[in-house]
């Protein structure tokens, strides 16, 4: 081949602009091709760096669309269903069960509008064990601490963890078992004593009854709640919600079996309604804070420096003082009694995600304060001139209010880079989840892993048969990974055969210019088989002249095709984050496998696009070909 | 007769071409013997039928009756492939238009046919033909940088580079002014002289005939006359 290159390679030359343009053409296709095939690779790694990095075999999610939910594992959005964390307990029971995890997660609308927070709220201790490769990063950084001298917050350089996870609870609600079987839970804030008459005599000397008391010892007990300084507090208000799903916000007072609700509009005009107790589905107190964070729950008591507020769930009744008389176990085996105002200050702790802790600037140590735009339905009055009388007229109307939200948290820990979604996630503890978000004893995803994963359907078809559970679906990680893949694999098709399309308009190219120069060269070739020239000499070179566009389109379209990938990757980001779920990480991967072999493709369509013209050429008759340059 | 003391033998040599549905008989059936080492001009008007001898001789078209022996070789009993080896090997080819591949300088062009042959080790042959025919400072132009009467040397360097036994030139000079048309007969002359090389040349320019051994009058596709120059005319 070597002898026709010289010759091959000038009479390219000759036709520059046209050799070129198909060799721009032969470029593009491969390009197409050569991206694609990294996507497919790219994407395929990060879907299983996600999946794999799931650390739970098996999901356990209210019932939904299959894709959906898969999107809701992987991406965390989505539309979600709940579940309710006594779910847990009973499918703890399955024997097949080897860990199990509860898990919430809650996307928050940034204030911009642009892009979500996603927290997860989890439980660590069971979490920890199903996803051991969630490690705290280390390295040196700065961190936000404290001054012991002047109380001030300082930045101090350290190499070492950055942070670690949240503090293990301290306190957790005793259980106390009365003789009677009622259950009081709560936490033991204090001691007490009181005296209660046993018994009253007549004393037949005094003439006077003579009480005989006995002395109880008591504890007291009070619910979890958390305090907030008055200094922080900039206004307290009520929230009525109503069954219809309507939240009314303002001066809430109770009247008899009904609320008064004095609410203001943006220009600060009062109104005022009233709804029967029927309508009203709870009753909150909010605290407004300093930094636009609302708080919500039950005012239980105030000193001169706090609000106690607590989860309304919980909060009924916020004090009780039980005679140690009646107890019969304390679940902690004795009484302990806790500090309360040192444990429950108003601050949640957060770990942070790589990426969230990166895009944020966070350190440890310091006060998060994520503001979201959250959607309500409010009731609204309007006053409207009726077409019709022409009087006015007063209209209720019901709208959807963004209300603007700040969530405080404190930075305890940041995670280590795992390449996978969980980089941009936000983890808090469970309760605190469904505590400040509302979302009581709700659960987005039980993950679990079993003991043998071959037993899967079976596990599957218990829980499914266990109506108890509700409307549970149960997703299997490798079926999630499946329906994604078949997703993108639908996708996919469609664009191959865009891309061999391509590819066979730039194989008609290749024909169409070689053979074009063939004809043009007429002459030429005859003129060469006149002066020596065999069939198989003309074959070869043509061929050959082929081949050369294609390989030199191979190599130019994988240069485009490296070079932009990245603007190809940004592209189809775009793209397939309106589908739903885009893995993290590089989702176009170049391989040497994929290179080599597009770069051989390229040749091969050379090869074959080269047969008919080379034939052509090799077919012409010497003297008609003089002739017909004539 | 013995053969291999003829280059070219054609008995009854006859070429039908078939235009449409129209018969264009070039060749009315012509016997033409011509001898190993002789130079022959062919001589005749336009449409005589000078090229279409050329190209049956050259190998490049194939006649319908008759028969032609070239060097010993029966053309009419030949494949394609060996046809092209004729070409290749015993063959050399010069036209009225050079016809030189235009991206090649005037060595490449004629190392071309070497090329093509596979016969690497002669390539020097190249040079020392074009040393020969007088381009020895011209060998790496381009034909674009080269005159006519340059074109057609480098042209028949080129037919002359697989050392063929006979050179087939159709009109070598006719896009050539007289001086030049001039040299490129007495170069052939030289080659026929010294290389022992059977020259037969198409022209109908009587004065340059008339500088080859013997003429060979051709008119309407039959030999008009066919005589031997005893005495150079001019
Ligand atoms: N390929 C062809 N097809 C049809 N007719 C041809 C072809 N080649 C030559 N002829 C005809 O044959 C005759 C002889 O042509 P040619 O050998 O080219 O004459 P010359 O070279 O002497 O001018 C002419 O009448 C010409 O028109
Ligand atoms: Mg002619």
């Amino acid at each position: 081949m070597r002898k026709y290159l010289n010759l091959a390679y000038k009479s390219l030359y000759r036709r520059k602009i046209r050799s070129f343009l198909t060799i721009g053409g032969v470029g593009v296709a491969v390009a197409v091709l050569v991206s694609l095939l990294g996507f497919n690779t790219g994407y395929r790694k990060a879907l299983e760096r996600d999946v794999g990095g799931m650390g739970y075999q098996v999901l356990v999610t209210a019932k939904g669309c299959p894709y959906e939910l898969a999107t809701v594992a992987l991406a965390g959005v989505g539309s979600l269903r709940y579940l309710t964390d006594d779910t847990v307990a009973k499918i703890k029971e399955d024997p097949e069960v080897a860990e199990i995890t509860p898990t919430l997660m809650v996307p928050l609308i940034k204030e911009e509008g642009t892009g979500f927070y996603t927290i997860w709220g989890i439980d660590l201790d069971t979490y920890s064990r199903l996803r051991p490769m969630m490690k705290i990063a280390r390295g040196k950084h700065k961190e936000k601490v404290i001054d012991p001298d002047t109380g001030n917050e300082v930045e101090k350089e350290v190499d070492g963890p950055m942070g670690g996870w949240f503090k293990p609870r301290e306190v957790k609600p005793d259980e106390i078992y009365l003789k009677n079987g009622r259950v009081v839970k709560g936490l033991i804030v204090g001691e007490g004593e009181y005296e209660k008459v046993t018994s009253r005599e007549l004393n037949p000397v005094t003439g006077e009854f003579e009480e005989t008391k006995k002395t109880f010892k008591t504890v007291k007990i009070m619910l979890p709640s958390r305090l907030y300084k008055k200094s922080e507090v900039t206004g307290v208000g009520g929230i009525l919600a109503l069954r219809d799903g309507t939240q009314i916000r303002g001066d809430i007072s109770p009247i008899d079996d009904t609320f008064k609700a004095v609410t203001r509009d943006a220009q600060g005009t009062e109104q005022q309604n009233t709804y029967s107790k029927e309508q009203v589905l709870r009753v909150e107190d909010e605290l407004t804070l300093k930094d636009g964070s609302k708080v919500l729950g039950v005012i239980m008591n105030e000193t001169n420096e706090y609000y106690n507020v607590g989860d309304i769930e919980l909060a009924y009744p916020n004090t009780e003082e039980v005679s140690l008389d009646l107890v019969k176990t304390f679940s902690n085996g004795k009484p302990k009694i806790i500090d309360y105002y040192k444990h429950f200050k108003g601050e949640t702790e957060i770990v942070l995600g790589w990426e969230a802790a990166q895009t944020g600037f966070l350190q440890v140590g310091q006060k998060l304060t994520l503001k979201v735009k959250e959607m309500t339905k409010q009731k609204v009055k309007e006053k409207i001139i009726d077409p019709v009388s022409g009087k006015e007229k007063e209209i209720e109307r019901e709208t959807e209010m963004p209300v603007f939200n700040a969530y405080k948290f404190k930075v305890m820990g940041i995670l280590e880079r795992s390449g996978s979604k969980d980089d941009g996630f936000y983890f808090i503890q469970l309760e605190e989840a469904q505590r400040i978000f509302r979302r009581y004893k709700m659960l987005t995803g039980i993950g679990i892993s079993l003991h043998d994963l071959a037993k899967l359907p079976m596990f599957t078809d218990r829980i499914y048969n266990r109506k108890e559970l509700g409307e549970t679906q149960v997703i299997s990680l490798a079926e999630v990974k499946g329906t994604i893949l078949n997703l993108v694999q639908t996708a996919k098709i469609l664009v191959m055969s865009v891309a061999f399309i391509a590819i066979f308009v730039s194989l008609i190219g290749v024909i169409n210019t070689i053979l074009m120069s063939v004809f043009e060269r007429t002459q030429e070739i005859g003129i060469m088989k006149a002066i020596g020239a065999s069939n198989m000499d003309i074959f070869k070179l043509i061929w050959l002249e082929t081949i050369i566009i294609c390989a030199l389109g191979g190599i130019f379209g994988t240069l485009i095709a490296i070079f932009g990938g990245k603007l190809i990757e940004k592209l189809i980001r775009v793209v397939m984050s309106k589908a739903g779920y885009v893995p993290a990480g590089e989702i176009v991967q170049f391989t040497p496998q994929i290179i080599i072999g597009c770069f051989l493709g390229a040749i091969l369509l050379g090869i074959l696009s080269g047969i008919w013209p080379a034939y052509r050429a090799a077919k012409m008759r010497p003297i008609e070909a003089i002739r017909r340059g004539e | 007769m013995e053969n291999h003391t003829y280059a070219v033998l054609a008995e009854k040599l006859k070429k039908v071409y078939h235009l449409y549905k129209e018969e264009i008989v070039a060749l009315k059936g012509i016997d033409v013997t011509i001898k190993k080492g002789e130079f022959v001009s062919i001589m005749g008007p336009s449409g005589a039928g000078k090229t279409t001898f050329l190209n049956l001789v050259g190998c490049l078209d194939k006649h319908t009756e008759g028969s032609l022996i070239v060097l010993c070789a029966n053309l009419a009993s030949l494949n394609e492939r060996q046809l092209h080896n004729m070409r290749r090997h015993h063959l050399g080819f010069v036209f009225q238009e050079f016809f030189l591949i235009k991206e090649l300088t005037a060595l490449e062009n004629v190392q071309l046919p070497i090329v093509f042959a596979n016969e690497y080790k002669n390539l020097p042959w190249a040079q020392y033909l074009l040393e020969r025919v007088g381009l020895k400072q011209r060998m790496n132009h381009q034909p674009k940088e080269l005159s006519g009467g340059e074109m057609q040397r480098v042209a028949i360097a080129r037919a002359l580079a697989n050392k063929p036994d006979i050179l087939l030139a159709d009109e070598p000079t006719g896009n050539l002014d007289t001086k030049n048309a001039r040299d490129i007969y007495d170069l052939l002359r030289q080659l026929c002289n010294e290389e022992k090389i059977t020259i037969i040349a198409a022209t109908h320019n009587v004065k340059l005939a008339y500088l080859a051994d013997r003429v060979i009058h051709l008119r309407e596709g039959n030999i008009e006359k066919d005589e031997l120059v005893i005495e150079r005319r001019f």
